[in-house]
């Protein structure tokens, strides 16, 4: 058990540490990475840029993280943000160009059709999907991470589940 | 609201862990350069332009009395300049603790 997030952010604000924030970043990586390739839709390639971006913005604003909400709560509101920014950008894609297929028989290729099923979710659905399931996040933090309350991300979440099951079920499950 | 036999919900649910391998490196090799620190060459350009300042201002009353414990004009306003850099100073510092 090293550090606690506190303890190697305290170290970053304080001595511009940088082993501590590499430390931060490997604890954080896979749960925002995994995040935004949901939101992405399975674009592996810009969720890992999305993801090098929420770190950067981290790096750069750690200061201003209070410790009210848990580092990776701030640090999936970032995502968000990031991922946010992208989408005005650049639209997202659409089902068709995200290369939603057959279904698929492995687990890896199971998970690829699952993210790349998110292209056919409005981006709110997608959002309160993602985060509402993502590694470390209660529904209380979720909503919080997208900015809503938590009856808003629920309804959200109602309907991009409904969807992905209609999608996804009627070919003998997704795994 | 959560159904464990659900197929959908228990996609969702797995998230496997994600290799770092050389992300972590990627993200350090982009951080902006480390910030300088420059607190204690602000705090002495700082004091020494707020004694300036000051020994303009104020100094002729701090002058005066240090003359009167019977020190020249000269060594009387150095003192004072220090006097009031070192206080600045202080104030600085502890504003920013």
């Amino acid at each position: 058990m090293g550090p606690s997030d506190a303890e190697l952010a305290a170290r970053v604000v304080a001595n511009d540490d940088r082993h501590a924030f590499a430390a931060l970043v490997r604890r954080h990586q896979s749960a925002i990475r995994s995040v935004l390739r949901r939101l992405c839709a399975g674009d592996a390639a810009l969720a890992d840029d999305l993801s090098q971006e929420t770190f950067v913005r981290a790096w750069k604003g750690l200061r201003g993280w209070r410790g009210g909400a848990r580092l990776s709560t701030w640090l999936h509101r970032i995502a968000v943000n990031a991922w946010l920014s992208q989408a005005r950008r650049m639209p997202l894609p659409a089902a068709a160009e995200a290369g939603v297929q057959a279904p698929a028989d492995g687990p890896v290729e199971a998970r690829r059709d699952l993210e790349r099923a998110f292209a056919f979710l409005r981006p709110e659905e997608r959002l309160a999907l993602a985060l509402a399931y993502a590694q470390d996040l209660t529904h209380e933090e979720a909503a919080e991470a997208a900015g809503w309350p938590v009856g808003t991300l629920k309804s959200h979440l109602l309907r991009g589940k409904e969807k992905l099951r209609q999608r996804l079920v009627p070919q003998e499950g997704v795994a | 609201m959560t159904n464990p036999a659900d197929p959908v919900e228990s996609a969702l649910r797995h998230s496997a862990y994600l290799e770092d391998e050389t992300f972590t490196d990627g993200v350090m090799g982009t951080l902006p350069p480390r910030r300088r620190r420059p607190r204690g060459a602000v705090l002495l350009v700082a004091g020494v332009v707020a004694g300036l300042v000051g020994a303009a201002t104020l100094g002729e009353p701090i002058t005066a009395a240090v003359v009167a414990l019977g020190a020249s004009t000269v060594t009387a306003t150095i003192l004072g300049g220090a006097v009031l850099a070192l206080a600045t100073g202080v104030l600085l510092r502890s504003a920013r603790e």
